[in-house]
């Protein structure tokens, strides 16, 4: 898989480290620059009086460099990567010095460990009677976490919600607070997006949508007992209930040649979201990833926008069946050429069936195939070819969308949230190229 | 728009109303009908209005949604652009590119979209954007960009008014309406085809215009600058503005048969001067004494002013040297041979053997650029070369013809650490010279670490 200098500079933490990295491209700033099949590792001249050891396990791929930054990758990192897919020649192919060598070997034996591990049926060491305790104590106080919530709904639609709004929003954010102490994050998150909404452009109807899509939940919530059980699980994790991951892991995956059909970043608080859009060639199943980081650091799943890998997908339980785990993944096998492609009839009917499953979808992947854009008093919209129409959503590159079209249908990969779409990614004349909000 | 069935609309916004205003003030929509909704709503505990009210706006809301069907639209695309015979450029260069429309080296830009255009390429669909509004703000890549965008690039422009400037094909007849950029554009093509018609052009409408367009206009001057265009920049020298003032300055400078060129020589004439000579030869020799003798001026006066004479020094430089260094290089550079009777290494090297060499040499360094003359830059360029190693005259290399130019830029380039860096003198001399730096490649040995950056910024393109 050849990574181009785009792709790489995504990587970067901030807008300063691809800065700094580029400024580091000088053969003449690198020595013992070497290369194997695995990885690739070199020696950067920086303000000290020792080079930097910089190496990088083109797997993953992962970083690790002597330099004392604490920005992740370094710009030694993103630079040493950038070198190497501008020039590749310049890497001499022989063995990894010893430091690389047992770095490689300590990250493939903590693999091999961590698959064992998975294998040997986790020991619990806890004493199972009180796990349940707190299990017990925990589900009590979301209960009434839960309660004070629907109490406050109601109160907000009998004083009415164009009085309550003209004082703020904080009433609403400190009933997330309220909700965070109560164990249930879920409800704090879709509070708050809630409040959000009432900034925008036609507020009064999305207001109510939302509160009326949250009470729900807490009614599905307080008589979730009568409820299926992938409906219950589907539930449980809006509210806040978290999967462990690691023993999720631990199902059986679903194997496919999984198609990366986009990705998004979104600033949430302090934390950095990023959603991945997967969808498997012979499976046809659509799957979203998520990763999170703080701060410095880039949300980084690994997987390249616009390529495939082989590999297996652990789904969350749960009703919707969106969201996944990676279990295990190749190197990116192949470049996407085309998008699987849809009417807009038949993705909005797909959707409809989806909500209907699950009424708290809140994104859903579409895959046009074949639609051009058009706008009209600063509002733009896309048509397929069957006349159809959807709204999209404001976002940056919309002038890029046009560009590409040039009036001629091209596929479009999106986010639906049932009002409008956010265009992700497109295809045309075999090129897939991403579109930024 | 996806429609759903009225009925239900009306409930939904009946609903919305309810919760707006509050259930304390207004009474909630009859919630129970005949229909599948009717009797969902129907099972709602009425005696909690707020539960209720809740409850139904979740299930009418679903109800629509998931009902959703498109309905035929009345709008419609745009019409589709022609078809690019031309091929895209390869996708390094266009990854180039995109780093250099982000801030990183933007003035490689117009050597980027030259080749392009040579190499009968153009750019990728996603980067005209971009590339579009680099023109719209950087009037001079404007053509530029124009010529790579192929019949996409021009299909888009046509779209957006901030891109306008690509099809504008301004008329004079508009001369007295048509905004800034456009009236500059209609001067640029009469400089480049007929330069006296755009001084009548210009003087029709002179004492109307703005200061800011008095100023871009005479900036486009300099394109086709000729003898002709000197009674009218002559007034000039009397404008309001300062700015417009000096760059007529500046232009009457570059014409060596000017009154102002002639009045300069004059001021110049006495203050640098062949020296008296006193004393036998070899005397003049053991003591370096400079066969030019030079005397500072005491005053800077209205008309030296009116001449564009900036009065006050930058920071370092003693005032009344400073006028000499701006009269100096006003003068026509071949005055001085004949002035100083002396040829012109010989000029250099007493130049430098003279208490004011730092005024002289720079001063001889602008005029020899503004008179483009080869001879006075080969020496000018020999000494700042040698063992000074004097970088601030350097530029004068951008006079030679290339076979001088090139070695000279390529060995600097080769025996600098850095590579790239405006503290570079050879990275500084790459910026006077014209391209394409490329061709270079075949000419230094080994090949310059910046001439492989360049062509792997070009990729496939050159």
């Amino acid at each position: 898989m050849h990574w181009t200098p785009e792709q790489i500079l995504k990587l970067a933490p901030d807008a300063a480290s691809a800065k700094a990295a580029q400024g580091l491209l000088a053969p003449k700033k690198w020595t013992s620059l070497g290369v194997n099949e695995t990885a690739i590792w070199g020696a950067c001249q920086g303000s000290g009086s020792n080079p930097y050891q910089t190496q990088i396990d083109l797997a993953d791929p992962a970083f690790k460099c002597s330099c004392p930054s604490r920005k992740f990758p370094c710009k030694h990192g993103l630079a040493l990567f950038l070198l190497f897919a501008e020039q590749p020649s310049l890497f001499a192919k022989t063995a990894p010095p010893d430091t690389v060598a047992s770095w490689l070997k300590g990250r493939s034996d903590r693999a091999a460990k961590k698959e064992t591990a998975a294998t040997t049926k986790s020991k619990d060491p806890k004493d199972p009677e009180s796990q349940a305790k707190t299990a017990a104590r925990r589900l009590d106080r979301v209960k009434d976490g839960a309660l004070e919530l629907q109490r406050w709904l109601e109160d907000m639609v009998r004083t009415g919600l164009a009085g309550n709004l003209s004082r703020g929003t904080a009433p609403w954010e400190s009933q997330a607070v309220r909700l965070v102490d109560a164990q249930a994050p879920g409800l704090a998150r879709l509070l708050k997006e809630t409040a959000v909404l009432s900034t925008r452009e036609g507020w009064q109807e999305r207001l109510l949508e939302q509160m009326a899509l949250l009470y729900l939940l807490l009614e599905g919530f307080r008589r979730s007992a009568a409820l299926p059980e992938d409906l219950q699980d589907e539930i449980q994790s809006l509210i806040g209930w978290k999967q462990d991951q690691q023993e999720l892991l631990q199902d059986v995956g679903i194997a496919d040649e999984w198609n990366v059909l986009g990705q998004r970043t979104l600033l949430e608080d302090r934390l950095q979201v990023q959603r991945t859009w997967l969808k498997g060639t012979s499976t046809g199943r659509e799957a979203m990833i998520v990763a999170f980081a703080y701060g410095n650091q880039a949300p980084f799943s690994g997987m390249i926008p616009g390529t495939c890998f082989d590999g297996e997908l652990v789904f969350f339980p749960g009703r919707l069946g969106l969201r996944a785990l990676v279990k295990t993944r190749s190197e990116a096998t192949r470049q996407l050429q085309k998008l699987p492609g849809e009417s807009i009839a038949r993705a909005v009917a797909r959707w409809s069936e989806r909500k209907a499953n699950c009424p708290w979808l809140e994104r859903f992947p579409f895959e046009l195939g074949r639609v051009v854009p058009a706008t009209a008093h600063g509002h733009w919209w896309i048509i397929d070819e069957a006349k159809a129409e959807l709204p999209l959503s404001p976002f940056r590159d919309v002038w890029k969308l046009v560009a590409l079209s040039g009036g001629h249908p091209i596929a479009l990969f999106a986010e639906w949230d049932g009002h409008s779409l956010l265009p992700v990614s497109a295809c045309v004349e075999e090129r897939f190229v991403e579109l930024n909000a | 728009m996806p429609k759903a069935s009225t009925n239900s609309a009306q409930l939904w916004s009946e609903l919305v109303k309810a919760a707006l205003l509050g259930t304390d003030r207004i009474a909630l929509p009859e919630l129970g009908s005949s229909d599948n909704v009717g009797a969902l709503l129907s099972q709602l505990d009425p005696s909690n209005r707020e539960a209720s009210l809740l409850a139904a706006a979740a299930v009418v809301l679903l109800h629509r949604q998931c009902g959703t069907v498109t309905v035929p639209s009345e709008k419609s695309g745009f019409p589709a652009s022609k078809s690019d015979e031309t091929p895209r450029c390869g996708s390094n260069a266009a990854s180039y590119l995109k780093r250099m429309l982000q801030g990183q080296f933007p003035h490689l830009l117009p050597e980027f979209f030259s080749a392009l255009a040579e190499s009968g390429q153009r750019l990728p669909e996603e980067v005209l954007p971009d590339a579009l509004d680099a023109g719209r703000k950087d009037i001079k890549l404007r053509n530029l960009v124009a010529g790579v965008i192929g019949k996409r690039g021009e299909w888009l422009a046509s779209l957006n008014e901030e891109w306008d400037y690509v099809a504008a094909k301004a008329d004079v007849k508009d001369w007295e309406t048509a905004s800034r950029p456009s009236r500059v554009s209609m001067l640029r093509e009469l400089r480049k085809n007929n330069p006296p018609d755009a001084i009548g052009l210009l003087t029709s409408t002179w004492k109307q215009d703005g200061p800011e367009d008095r100023l871009a206009f005479v900036e486009e001057l300099q394109i086709g600058l000729h003898s002709g265009d000197e009674d009218f920049l002559e007034s000039v020298l009397d404008d309001r503005r300062k700015e417009v003032r000096k760059k007529a300055a500046e232009l009457l400078v570059r014409l060596p048969e000017s009154r102002l060129a002639r009045r300069m020589t004059e001021r110049a004439r006495s203050l640098v001067a062949a020296s008296s000579a006193s004393g036998s030869k070899l005397l003049r020799a053991l003591t370096r004494q400079s066969k030019i003798q030079v005397t500072l001026p005491e005053v800077c006066d209205e008309s030296m002013r009116r001449d564009g004479i900036e009065p006050t020094p930058p920071q370092g430089m003693g005032e009344k040297a400073w006028w000499l260094r701006q009269m100096v290089a006003s003068v026509p550079i071949t005055f001085w041979n004949d002035h100083l009777g002396l040829p012109t290494a010989q000029c250099v090297q007493d130049a430098e053997k003279t208490d004011h060499a730092e005024v002289l040499l720079p001063a001889w360094a602008t005029a020899t650029k503004r008179g483009r003359h080869v001879e006075w830059a080969q020496a000018i360029l020999e000494y700042a070369l040698g063992a000074n190693r004097n970088f601030q005259l350097l530029s004068v290399a951008e006079v030679l013809p290339p076979t001088h130019r090139d070695p000279v830029v390529i060995k600097l380039l080769s025996s600098d650490r850095n590579l790239i860096g405006y503290a570079q003198p050879g990275f500084n001399l790459l910026q006077c010279c014209p391209g394409p730096w490329s061709s270079w490649a075949s000419a230094a040995s080994p090949p310059l670490p910046i001439v492989t950056w360049l062509e792997t910024i070009s990729g496939g393109c050159l």
